[in-house]
């Protein structure tokens, strides 16, 4: 199988579940208790005529799968509604949030990997020694620490006692150094675990014994052929880990007030705002898919064993 | 009984399975970190000083003594007695989570694996969606309909954390659906539902162990997520991280208040942790989870 179809398979798997995932949605925020035509009212009193114009123009008196159309035309549009708590568009709401969301994840992702991969190659180099055992116990005990725990305990280290950081809100790039690194904690932890694991194989390859036997630098065999092999899952996982840290993200941005899309989201549970919830979860759920999607492709570039592999392992 | 008890233990102790576990030393650590939290749920009765809501507004965020070795929180319970009574709710939890997840997951596991062709290709589309959701925050959506409450959480969090169960049990079906026994059990007449029962099912228990030991650390950890958010668990229940949210409040004042509960969460999770990866090593090597 040639690499563009590979591609081209992949990201038409795609496409059947985001479609799922917005049926799934929609279907979501139907069930829910309430009258679309209430909440959009928020009160006030109109006459019953009124209340069924409403109910047409909204496309509310059509079956179900009909009222899905309408709302999956909609959400291509990028419409996704308006929020029943502010009046404003709830794209217009996301966008506002975004870049804080975006911010934080980069930041914690630029921490978990700088710190997972080398603790990785040093761990894997020095494998059996104290600093391995060290380090690989630091590693367990680290993703079992809630990250909420983690970053209420960075606040009060950091912010209160040594007062280096806000203890909470956004007042520029230093806001969100201690919530990065609540954040980073437990996926750091699992680079860490990962680069070691395939570092330790690839290190036991024919070929890197070959690269040794040539007489080449340790740099050179380190770096150029052991590392670039090892790597390879643990830039999947980059993209697999994008999501979690999403959900991540709504329970540290909530305890640092930043003003992110995750806060957005816990907000908007607490005031029942759901056109905003639904927004917010279509929006991460196909960033997920598409996160996936990404992940399968960049490791079928980079190595084209997967290519050839039938059937999908666990 | 003393009796069958060292018989039982000479039993084991002649199992190359467990001995082969005893060479791990962080797998008896955990398991003994995990010894712990059990008892401290079975005791929490007779061990805590107090009742878990027991209020005493003249002893308001106290710290630590003798008389509250974890201090006090802020309608003046005794933090020490909520912590063990903690342990009850996310042991309790954890386990919930996971037969539920085992639940839903197996079953569409041994399907998928043992009929393949179309059946297996509609669950494993199902499992593909729920996997595409990012689990924290399709867990928020249930809670959103649902209500907030433990039981609620603990729905939210099954069912959208039981797709590796289906993986794995399907993979691992997959493996032994070819080979001779399963082959004679059909020659001989059972029924598909016993062969899946009776022959494959016992084949898939180690994977599945393994998968519970490390699922149940993230389910604690994601349960007392949502109750720190407040969707969880209501007062005066002592779950871990609804008093890590009440104590939130008082953070700066009594940091007690948020420390002990914490620190147990760590302890529980870790202890699964070191156990799960123990005995990974030990029942299935070829398993990676996560």
């Amino acid at each position: 199988m040639g690499l563009l179809t590979y591609i081209t398979k992949k990201l038409l798997i795609g496409i059947p579940v985001i479609f799922g995932v917005t049926i799934i949605l929609f279907y979501i925020m139907y069930i829910l208790p309430g009258d679309p035509i209430q909440l959009l009212l928020s009160g006030e009193r109109v006459t019953p005529e009124r209340v069924e114009e409403l109910r047409r123009a909204w496309g509310l008196d059509q079956p179900v799968y009909v009222q899905y159309f309408y709302w999956l035309s909609r959400i291509i549009r990028g419409d996704l509604g308006i929020s029943i708590v502010t009046k404003q568009p709830v794209s217009l709401l996301i966008l506002q949030r975004l870049p804080y969301t975006l911010a934080l994840m980069l930041t914690s992702i630029l921490l978990s990997y700088v710190i997972g991969v080398l603790t990785g190659i040093i761990t894997a180099l020095k494998r059996g020694s104290l600093l391995d055992s060290i380090l690989s116990t630091s590693s367990i005990i680290c993703y079992s620490i809630p990250g909420f725990w983690f970053g209420l305990i960075l606040m009060l280290i950091f912010a209160y006692y040594l007062r280096l950081f806000p203890v909470s809100g956004y007042e520029g790039w230093h806001s969100l150094i201690l919530p990065a690194l609540s954040l980073a904690l437990p996926s750091s932890a699992y680079v860490m675990r990962l680069t070691r694991a395939e570092m330790i194989e690839v290190l036991g390859e024919d070929y890197i014994r070959t690269a040794w036997a040539k007489g080449l630098s340790k740099r050179r065999v380190l770096l150029v052929h052991a590392l670039r092999n090892a790597i390879i899952p643990v830039v999947t996982m980059f993209f697999l880990d994008l999501p979690w840290l999403m959900g991540g993200a709504v329970v540290i941005e909530t305890l640092f007030a930043l003003p992110g899309m995750g806060r957005l989201l816990y907000v908007s549970i607490l005031k029942q705002d759901y056109p905003v919830v639904q927004g917010i979860v279509l929006i991460i759920t196909i960033l997920t898919v598409v996160c996936n999607t990404l992940g399968d492709v960049v490791i079928a570039i980079l190595d084209p064993r997967i290519r050839f592999e039938r059937g999908r392992s666990v | 009984m003393i009796r069958l008890i060292s018989e039982r233990i000479k039993l084991l102790s002649n199992n190359e399975t467990f001995k082969l576990f005893l060479t791990y030393k962080r797998g008896i650590i955990g398991l003994l970190l995990l010894s712990l939290m059990v008892f401290l749920a079975l005791t929490a009765d007779f061990i805590a000083p107090k009742k878990f809501d027991e209020v005493d507004p003249s002893s308001r965020l106290l710290p630590p003594s003798i008389k509250y070795l974890f201090g006090t929180d802020h309608l003046g319970r005794d933090v020490f007695s909520r912590v063990i009574y903690g342990a009850r709710i996310a042991l309790w939890v954890g386990l919930l989570v996971v037969l539920v997840e085992a639940g839903i997951g197996v079953p569409l596991g041994l399907l998928a694996g043992f009929y393949g062709g179309r059946v297996d290709k509609f669950i494993s589309a199902i499992t593909d969606l729920i996997w595409a959701f990012p689990p924290i925050v399709l867990a928020l959506a249930i809670v959103t309909i649902l209500g907030p409450g433990l039981t609620n959480v603990v729905v939210a969090v099954a069912v959208v954390s039981w797709a590796p169960y289906t993986r794995v049990v399907r993979a691992k079906t997959l493996s032994i659906i070819s080979r001779e026994f399963i082959i004679a059990a059909r020659a001989i007449g059972e029924s598909s539902f016993s062969i899946m029962l009776r022959y494959i099912l016992p084949n898939t228990l180690p994977p599945i162990i393994v998968l519970a030991t490390l699922t149940i650390p993230s389910a604690i950890l994601y349960t007392t997520a949502l109750s720190f958010l407040g969707f969880g668990a209501q007062p005066p229940t002592p779950d871990w991280g609804l008093m890590l949210s009440e104590g939130r409040d008082y953070i700066f004042k009594a940091p007690w208040c948020c420390v002990f509960p914490g620190l147990f969460i760590t302890l529980t999770a870790l202890s699964f942790n070191l156990l799960g990866d123990a005995l990974r090593e030990v029942l299935d090597p070829k398993l990676r989870y996560g």
